[in-house]
């Protein structure tokens, strides 16, 4: 019979996998994750913000401008505030993968269509305000 | 009724998104004074997962961390699914307890409000065919 000292000495640590590898593996998938997450919000973000500034650019009529730059700005802003409610939602309730791509789609549409009706609004009701002018921005994208 | 009917509903979403705004401005300003000691002890594992930590430390995604430390302070009992304790907010002043309460109050308001208005304009507008 083999006691249990023997058997120590019978295995090859060198040779072994160490019990955590599975873990640090699995740690380091979940890292490369969450910087592609990041990498991704810091990309949407900017491409977004610079392809407005482009289109207020390349565009001529004032009240298009204002148009561009009400629907960045109520776009941008909602999406903000969306990921701040799903910050608050997410403390009490952990979601999985499924779960976390409805709530980014969610506050995407969401962003999405809200900024099209505060350009509706805008449009609507507001246009003789001229924000682009007013705010400095058509001197930045120029 | 014509699209005039809509005028103060819509001056009131333009109001609200501008209110967004201040209280975005004010995330950016509490984030820099949540407590420490809050975030030391209890965004961490095994409270959060590997993922939500990276995720959620700097930039762009940090201000939700700033959320869920926020109201875990106001609301103490909310983290029960993540197994944080009832007494995480023992850690944090009584100031920041209750900004967050306060704030957290506010800001669900005006969010519900903001897609209420935005609602009612999206069917006015699409009833009147302005889009």
């Amino acid at each position: 019979m083999v006691t249990p000292s023997h058997e120590a000495i019978r295995i090859a640590r060198c040779g072994a996998i160490p019990a955590t590898q599975h873990i640090i593996q699995n740690a380091d998938k979940l890292t490369k994750l969450a910087s592609y997450g990041k990498y991704g919000g810091y990309f949407l973000g900017g491409l977004g913000v610079a392809a407005s500034c482009v289109e207020i650019a390349n565009t001529s009529d004032q009240q298009k401008k204002n148009e561009i730059f009400v629907e960045t700005v109520a776009s941008t802003t909602v999406g903000l505030v969306g990921g701040w409610a799903v910050g608050l939602f997410l403390v009490s309730n952990p979601v999985g993968w499924g779960m976390a791509l409805v709530l980014a789609t969610g506050t995407v549409a969401t962003s999405y269509i809200l900024g099209q009706r505060a350009q509706y609004v805008y449009t609507e009701y507001g246009n003789k305000i001229d924000l682009v002018s007013g705010a400095g921005v058509s001197s930045i994208c120029q | 009724m014509s699209i005039e009917f809509f005028r103060y509903p819509a001056y009131l979403f333009a109001i609200l998104l501008i209110v967004s705004i201040a209280c975005l401005v004010f995330i950016v300003i509490i984030h820099f004074f949540v407590p420490k000691i809050m975030i030391k002890t209890y965004f961490k594992e095994p409270y959060f997962s590997a993922l939500e930590i990276k995720l959620f430390t700097g930039p762009p995604y940090a201000y939700m961390r700033t959320a869920m430390m926020m109201r875990l302070a106001g609301w103490p009992d909310c983290g029960k699914k993540r197994g944080i304790p009832a007494t995480a907010h023992e850690v944090c002043p009584v100031w920041f307890q209750v900004l967050s309460r306060v704030f957290i109050r506010i800001f669900l308001t005006i969010v519900a409000l903001f897609l209420f208005v935005g609602v009612v304009l999206s069917i006015a507008f699409t009833a009147f065919g302005v889009w």
